[in-house]
């Protein structure tokens, strides 16, 4: 088998707070091939930002390996940290955020191409820049015009202009679309589904809507405070999921029909705080099935189907 | 026939801004049963905010006004009401839910002193010990512990902010409330909660409720009729089977259903709309939608529909006719 683009070996963040350590990322182990594209699916507090962060070295692991074509990147210096971030990009959360205010369309998308070196003088930047611009379906003359002039929609498409102008490979997409209307969000992930296929990208799509991963992901892994609880193809997860809390995860989003009925699995209480968790499962305070192995130990993870991982001692 | 807690007719509000005047709702109808739900659906700039604001009577002042039509709230005019008087309407008859819980409290004051000086504002006759027990009632109702009542905003988590918000909102226990994306900034597991906790209040104090929304599977699992907007009108409006199972639908319904990602198909691509709202400063000519209606005929351009009525089912689109 061929080495994954990316893979994630106990992969762990802690933060250090006046109260302990609060366990963001634990463990976590993922495996992205080429081309191919996993969904992180969550709650908010879950980790899932601090996961993408962490494998771009945003934020600094407290422990584990990051691998990127079969080379360890947290060993890296800051010299070919700069040059690997060439091929590792990132979208944010918030296309209000993220985008400096001062600076025209035009030199948002081409700052990187000064800081990596990629196009020579000025000519050809502008011309690089109008490409981009024309990929992400950005009109011409949008490119003296500031951040506020548009809609967040189109701020958005800046956003990925600027992390696909120097030629990714792989893409933390954190939360792209959660700031859009529906009928905005559809579009965006129509072009991040086109630019995919394209330029044969990898992506690790962070989001809290379930409904969104399915059609994007290829494999999906659900996390909760900090934990990876199960990880399985994108099809097998909606037909088949195991893990108590993607059950409830799943049947806890509204369908937009009228035959689906009321929900009937609420799940109780919340989140826990992540700071110095108690051993065992993390979601056993929310577990509707919860035996007396669940506070005592970890749960092994366990492979039920083929490439179908559940963290549960219930399997 | 049922009496109406909410008819709105014809309302247009605009806004003066530096760039010119926003034209936020231009010619809105709504009806509201009472004990009935109701879900008003559009995207950011359909004017849905602006239209609950309107009812409240919560306008920016100097920015913000109805320059034409007529709200009535249980069949009073509230339109010219001044200020005092509307001041006693709020909170006993018409109260809110505002979007963002995380931004609508008082970070300085205590839960249990907030959810007082609703009562205290509103319901002063009661005096000061029984707003004390009337507060823990409330707290309990909303499934939160009375003993937490003198903590401060910040130690709650978001969902917990949004129960307290609910509570003060019926503190008074109002004929009409109106939630404003109660849980859009809620989890999904956590606004199911919220969801389950808002019908169930509905229901013990018999509250009609009007509530907005861009999402349509919240707007299933609650509501028994849908208003749709767009640019500041409502484009389509029925019951909940008319919206989500009826034949004939606006262009803009469809293809606002046709943007949610369906979990129990298998399509890789979606099909959204094209373009963007149009800017409410300067309006298309015709019908709102033209521009990026894919069944756009000529009288589009120039001519606003009129609302075709099938029963309960009213489309505002020339393609029915």
């Amino acid at each position: 088998m061929s080495v994954p683009l990316l893979e994630t070996k106990g992969l762990k963040k802690y933060f250090k707070t006046k109260n302990g350590f609060l366990h963001a990322v634990d463990d976590i182990n993922i495996k992205i091939d080429e081309g191919n594209t996993l969904g992180v699916v969550g709650e908010s507090g879950c980790g899932k930002s601090t996961l993408g962060r962490t494998i771009l070295r945003l934020i600094e692991p407290t422990e584990g390996e990051v691998s990127f074509n079969g080379k360890n990147i947290i060993e890296y210096n800051r010299k070919s940290m700069v040059a690997i971030r060439e091929k590792m990009q990132i979208i944010f959360q918030d296309p209000y955020a993220s985008l400096n205010p001062r600076m025209t369309v035009g030199e948002i998308i081409a700052e990187p191409l000064y800081v990596c070196k990629i196009t020579k003088g000025k000519k050809e930047t502008n011309n690089r820049v109008r490409s981009l611009m024309e990929t992400v379906g950005l009109a011409e003359r949008y490119e003296n015009a500031y951040p506020h002039e548009l809609d967040g929609g189109r701020r958005q498409r800046i956003g990925i202009a600027r992390a696909l102008s120097v030629n990714p490979k792989f893409i933390v997409c954190d939360e792209p679309v959660s700031a859009l209307d529906v009928s905005i969000q559809a579009q965006i992930l129509n072009l991040m589904m086109d630019l995919q296929e394209e330029q044969k990208l990898t992506y690790l799509f962070i989001t809290h809507d379930l409904s969104v991963v399915k059609h994007i992901s290829d494999e999906i892994a659900v996390m909760y405070l900090g934990k990876c609880v199960e990880k399985a193809p994108s099809k097998e997860l909606y037909s088949n999921p195991k893990h108590p809390y993607t059950q409830a995860l799943l049947s806890a989003i509204p369908i937009p029909k009228l035959d689906q009925g009321k929900i009937v699995n609420i799940i109780k209480g919340e989140v826990l705080s992540p700071i110095n968790p108690a051993p065992g499962c993390r979601f056993a305070p929310r577990c509707p099935y919860i035996n007396k192995d669940c506070t005592v130990a970890e749960p092994p993870l366990c492979e039920i189907n083929e490439n179908h991982f559940v963290l549960c001692t219930l399997y | 026939m049922k009496k109406k807690i909410l008819e709105i007719k014809d309302l247009y509000v605009e806004y003066i801004t530096e760039d010119g005047i926003v034209h936020a709702v231009n010619g809105l109808n709504l009806e509201l049963e009472k004990g009935q739900t109701l879900g008003l659906v559009g995207e950011t700039g359909a004017g849905k905010t602006t239209t609950v604001l309107s009812i409240m009577k919560l306008l920016p002042e100097q920015i913000g006004r109805i320059t034409k039509g007529t709200i009535l709230l249980d069949g009073n005019n509230i339109t010219d009401l001044r200020e005092t008087e509307m001041q006693k309407l709020r909170g006993n008859a018409v109260s809110m839910i505002f979007q963002d819980p995380m931004t609508s409290l008082n970070p300085v004051l205590s839960v249990g002193d907030q959810i007082a000086e609703v009562l205290e504002l509103h319901q002063a006759e009661l005096g000061k010990k029984r707003i004390d027990e009337r507060v823990d009632e409330i707290l309990d109702m909303v499934g939160l512990q009375k003993e937490r009542k003198v903590e401060y905003p910040h130690q709650f988590s978001g969902g917990m902010k949004q129960r307290i918000v609910i509570a003060m909102a019926l503190a008074c226990e109002p004929k009409l409330l109106l939630a404003d994306e109660p849980t859009t900034a809620l989890d999904v597991t956590i606004q199911a909660q919220v969801l389950e906790m808002m019908n169930r209040l509905k229901d013990t104090f018999s509250t009609s409720m009007m509530l907005i929304t861009h999402d349509l599977g919240v707007v299933a699992q609650t509501c028994d009729s849908v208003a749709i907007m767009y640019a500041g009108r409502v484009i389509e409006q029925g019951t909940l089977k008319d919206i989500y199972t009826a034949g004939r639908h606006h262009p803009y319904t469809i293809g606002l259903f046709n943007s949610i990602p369906d979990l129990t198909k298998d399509t890789k691509r979606l099909s959204p709309i094209k373009g963007l709202m149009p800017d409410p400063i300067n309006l298309p000519n015709g019908c709102a939608f033209h521009p990026r209606c894919p069944e756009c005929l000529d009288v589009c351009r120039y001519e606003m529909p009129e609302e075709s009525c099938y029963g309960t089912h009213k489309i505002r689109c020339h393609l029915y006719k």
